[in-house]
């Protein structure tokens, strides 16, 4: 608190350091801190900022009179001029500045957001030495929900790894312990944490304010809290050696250390860490190959190879590890990719795209580019209009380069003004940001002089590029001609001017066609017949192993009620099995056949209570006492592939000793995302056990239902608190990522079209300006209002219908591509383009129309007088 | 002997007023108790310089305070030279002004 | 109000001094013999203009030549916000310079 109090603004201060003399021999810091000091003490920190502040900009000044003397009189001149000017042109100043500022502001936060994304776990000391093992799959055609790569391991592996070869300097296991429930006195949290080996800590840096790396995650039942964590549970207690309760497990855990909150910009977020071998406690299996639900780490020497060294690995696995692993090919990713190029199944990491990243930074730079090259070409547009006082400051003595000077110099500052709006645009937006991205991005000025410095150039080159037009050309004038009003129509730029409409429009329109594709696929996905219904369903998760007799109870108590129209409950969700085993079976022909089948364990009602529809057989009964141990239901699709004329009756094994005989058929229904083909896919009951409880309910009454479930719940005395969540809700979760695309086309062909409306305005503008006179003569000749309007749009929409051509085929190829990452997907119907191309004309016409109403509703006689 | 100019005479007497306390903050403070004007830093520190190059003026850094948070100072002392300018302004004003006293200020 | 400068501050004295008799040549005579100054006419003119601009004085046109084709003198005369000018100018000085006899030179 102190510190901040001293230090008025590090902008500031960076700003005073760089008046070199000031700062260096007269000590402009000290002495305008020490006044800030007694200033924040008389009148108050806010009053003083504003001295503060004042102070530093005025410096700039005498600073400038310092270095340039007598020429800084110009200087002020200059800086008179170009705020008289815009003064002027309120309007059109403040049309040209937002427009630019907004761009930059959008190239600021995207690059932001982009450099976070790409900062991911490079905190770590040993990052670039630290790799993670991952498993190919050799076979083709048994691909896992479409991929082939698999993060998981064996807990056997990584001390293997590490016994074997000289190479590694250190491995570590890593599991994740989701959701758990901590218990201390009687508070209760559940958090998210993982299970690690002791050299976890010694491999990765994540600081510990309390215990000693050693020792923290040696022993059983230890547990390592984040700061935050241990904020929450024990205030300002103190943790250490203190024990908690975790979940339903016999042992408690003992604190043995707490760790800085893990950084936003980490693959892994966790807020406690469990010893790894507490699992061994607790009779897991570490020395089988066939185990594999752990994640392992290995830490390479400095300078390896770790491609040399991946072969090195598949030597030594074709040898050592057993035939079933065998399948497998083992490679290394390195850490800094875990984020961004993550294609694995059962990644634990947080994972971006890097494509997105492309993506983002690709539009970024899109944007910026239209903004700049909408304010040059307003601002060239504008200046011709100028000549006239360019013409007096000649007659008065101005020299040429004088002008050239006065025209870069205020188109510079303009930009430059642009920039510091951008980037307090900035700082307001940040928050916005935050929320949509569900994270915080650090915004520190200071501490990016790369970008300070990019923009600055970015800057610069916009303004000096877009003065250049009137410094160069209007200034070679000869006053008397520009007095007399020969200086002839702005020919020369109108073709770049039309371009550059066409140009942005035609990204407008592709961003346009982009987020109504999407926004279709969506919507096409919510209302695909997903061949069972998802209405009404409430679900509530069963995190309780055990469930035994109470589920059945549960099950009877609530179907009494009337507003319940069924119970059932089932391993997997319907809206994502992804349990799969491989079968080999043989088919009529007598071949044998291997496929991947995804199957479910479920209840009787299952069937009923989703509407799947059977096509063949019987769903399960309790007429028949045998279904719970043998029946198996299968899909179309199984059927299908098992290549059985008549698949019912038939047996087959879909683990290793059991033995299901199928009773019945049904329909495909999609039980995967829509990226997804419909595979096999397999409902039996034997092994049985409930991961989530469904409750289909009555449309009336939805609150007091779902309190009387919870009752029911709460009454069972069971462990995990009560949740509960509706199906379609969790459907439309699993689009999240793509529903979070949609919104950021959105936002972007907002901006793009806005940003493309303001520089047609400003041209549409400029372009009745320059015909004042015809519109007079014609008007005077008996054209109506609409005429005019007419010949004036008729120019510009010709421009805007052209984008259409240009911008059609790339939205249909992008689009293309996007679509047949879905196995089920709508098709590009034209109406799409039509309305894009239809909400761009719209938008265009509003603009021009405006000014072309505004033009020919004039005076003709106002307009004549010039002559 | 140049002239000086009005601020350069204020801030050479606030120097030599302040005797060993001269540096930017009490010369603005001195300066803006007499003249009842406010003068902002950069006119300050451009003014020293020229003083300075004309050598009126010599700075030395003072020793850190030792008080937590003690901050680096220039102080400014007046050269033999810049005493020499003083006191002549001193005397301009006295002839010049000599034979008026302002109760004198009426239209004649 | 911003002080006058000291070059200023000694026009206006000589103007004031002069009375009715103020013009480029007589002025420039007594700044000359008040402070020991010379004044160019440029610098002097320039200052007048300005000093003019900021309304200390007013220019008189007094009356031609007896020449053929001669020009009139202009004449300065202070004005009222010239001669509080002065007097601000004077407070200042003694504000400043107060309780210090003779500046010494150690």
């Amino acid at each position: 608190m102190e510190n901040r109090e001293k230090i008025p603004s590090r902008a500031a201060l960076w700003i005073l350091g760089k008046l070199t003399v000031y700062s260096d021999r007269y000590f402009i810091k000290e002495d305008l801190e020490e006044e800030y000091i007694t200033l924040c003490q008389s009148e108050g920190r806010s009053k003083a900022r504003h001295w503060f502040w004042r102070q530093t900009l005025l410096a700039v000044g005498y600073y400038v009179n310092y270095r340039f003397g007598w020429r800084s009189f110009m200087l002020k001149n200059y800086l008179k001029t170009t705020f008289r000017h815009m003064k002027r042109n309120k309007v059109y100043s403040f049309i040209n500045i937002a427009g630019l500022a907004v761009g930059l502001s959008c190239f600021v936060l995207i690059l932001l957001f982009v450099r976070f994304e790409l900062s991911f776990d490079n905190f770590h000391e040993n990052g670039n030495q630290i790799y993670r093992f991952y498993k190919k799959r050799e076979v083709a055609g048994l691909s896992y929900m479409g991929n082939s790569y698999f993060m998981t391991t064996p807990a056997i592996l990584a001390p293997t790894l590490k016994e074997t070869f000289p190479e590694v300097v250190n491995t570590t296991r890593l599991n994740k312990a989701e959701n758990m429930l901590l218990t201390y006195k009687g508070k209760q949290l559940y958090e998210d944490g993982i299970c690690a080996d002791k050299e976890f800590l010694k491999m990765f840096t994540f600081p510990l304010v309390r215990g000693s790396k050693a020792d923290a995650l040696t022993e059983s039942y230890s547990i390592v809290l984040t700061e935050s964590l241990a904020q929450k549970i024990f205030g300002s207690g103190d943790p250490l050696g203190k024990s908690l309760r975790i979940s339903a497990q016999e042992n408690d855990y003992k604190i043995t250390g707490i760790i800085k909150d893990v950084p936003a910009n980490s693959h892994l977020r966790f807020s406690f860490m469990i010893s790894f071998i507490s699992q061994k406690a607790r009779n897991r299996n570490f020395d089988d190959w066939y185990k594999n639900s752990y994640f392992t780490y290995v830490q390479l020497q400095e300078g390896t190879d770790y491609r040399e060294f991946e072969k090195k690995i598949a030597v030594f696995l074709d040898r050592y590890a057993p035939k079933r692993f065998a399948h497998y090919t083992g490679q290394l990713q390195p850490l800094g990719r875990a984020h961004l190029y993550s294609f694995f199944n059962f990644d634990p990491a947080v994972t971006g795209d890097i494509k997105n990243i492309y993506l983002y930074s690709a539009i970024a730079f899109i944007i910026l580019l239209i903004a700049c090259v909408n304010y040059m070409n307003l601002s060239t547009a504008r200046s011709s209009q100028r000549a006239k006082e360019v013409g007096m400051r000649k007659v008065v003595g101005a020299s040429r380069r004088e002008i050239i000077r006065q025209f870069l110099g205020e188109s510079t500052l303009t930009a430059f003004l642009a920039l510091i709006l951008g980037l307090f645009l900035v700082k307001t937006a940040l928050p916005l940001f935050h929320s949509f991205l569900g994270q915080t991005i650090p915004f520190d000025l200071s501490e990016s002089p790369f970008l300070i410095f990019t923009l600055l150039i970015v800057i610069l080159f916009v303004g000096l590029f877009s003065g250049s037009y009137p410094a160069l050309f209007l200034s070679a004038f000869r006053p008397v001609q520009i007095l007399k009003g020969k200086t002839g129509r702005a020919k020369k730029g109108a073709g770049l001017r039309n371009g550059l409409v066409t140009f942005q429009f035609s990204i407008s329109i592709i961003l346009i066609v982009c987020t109504i594709v999407v926004y279709s696929q969506l919507q096409f996905i919510r209302h695909k017949d997903p061949g069972y219904n998802r209405e009404h369903v409430v679900v509530v998760p069963l995190r309780e192993v055990r469930m035994g007799k109470k589920l059945e109870v549960i099950k009877n108590i609530l179907n009494k009620n009337p507003n319940v129209l069924g119970v059932s409950a089932s391993s997997h969700l319907p809206i994502h099995i992804g349990n799969r085993n491989t079968i080999t079976v043989l088919n009529s022909e007598g071949e044998e056949v291997k496929i991947s089948m995804y199957y479910a364990l479920v209840d009787f009602d299952f069937i009923d209570i989703f509407d799947i529809k059977l096509k063949a057989g019987r769903n399960f009964s309790r007429d028949f006492g045998t279904d719970p141990e043998n029946a198996i239901i299968i899909n179309e699709t199984a059927a299908e592939r098992l290549g059985w004329d008549d698949p019912l009756g038939k047996s087959f094994s879909i683990r290793n000793d059991w033995d299901q005989k199928i009773i019945g058929v049904v329909k495909d229904f999609h039980f995967q995302s829509y990226h997804l083909d419909i595979e096999p896919m397999a409902l039996l009951m034997k092994g049985f056990w409930a991961s989530y409880l469904y409750v289909k309910i009555r449309a009336t009454d939805i609150p007091g239902t779902i309190a009387h479930i919870q009752k029911v719940y709460d009454e069972h005395k069971i462990h995990h608190a009560f949740d509960y969540y509706f199906l379609d809700d969790a459907f439309n979760r699993v689009y999240q990522a793509e529903q979070k695309f949609g919104t950021t086309f959105r936002i972007f062909s907002f901006l793009a079209v806005f940003i493309s409306a303001l520089g047609l305005f400003g041209l549409a503008s400029f372009s009745s300006e320059q015909k004042t006179k015809e519109i007079g003569i014609r008007k005077v000749l008996g054209a109506s209002v609409f005429n005019i309007t007419f010949l004036l749009s008729r120019q510009f929409t010709r421009w805007v219908l052209i984008a259409n051509l240009i911008s059609w085929p790339i939205a249909y190829y992008v689009m293309n591509r996007w679509l047949q990452s879905f196995a089920y997907r709508t098709s590009l119907q034209v109406w799409i383009f039509a309305l894009a191309a239809g909400l761009a004309l719209l938008v265009a016409l509003a603009t021009i129309g405006y000014q072309s109403i505004k033009a020919a509703t004039a005076n003709p006689v106002d307009s004549l007088r010039y002559e | 002997m140049a002239r000086l100019s009005r601020n350069e005479e204020i801030i050479l007497l606030s120097i030599w007023k302040l005797d060993d306390n001269a540096y930017g903050v009490t010369i603005r403070k001195s300066f803006m108790e007499m003249t009842r004007q406010i003068l902002h830093y950069g006119s300050l520190y451009n003014t020293l310089e020229l003083l300075t190059r004309k050598g009126f003026v010599t700075c030395r850094e003072s020793r850190p305070e030792s008080r937590k948070g003690g901050r680096r100072k220039k102080l400014y002392y007046l050269t033999p030279t810049g005493r020499k300018a003083l006191k002549e302004a001193q005397s301009v004003y006295r002839s010049v002004w000599g034979t008026v006293s302002d109760l004198e200020f009426k239209r004649k | 109000m911003k002080e006058i400068s000291k070059a200023e501050e000694m026009v206006l004295l000589a103007i004031w001094r002069l009375a009715n008799e103020a013009y480029g040549v007589s002025i420039r005579r007594q700044i000359r013999k008040d402070a020991g100054k010379d004044y160019t006419y440029g610098t002097l003119y320039g200052l007048l203009r300005q000093m003019d601009h900021k309304g200390y004085i007013k220019k008189i046109k007094g009356e031609p030549l007896p020449k053929k084709g001669g020009r009139s003198k202009t004449y300065f005369k202070i004005t009222p916000s010239g001669i509080r000018a002065l007097k601000d100018a004077v407070a200042l000085h003694k504000r400043i310079w107060k309780d210090i006899n003779e500046f010494s030179l150690d």
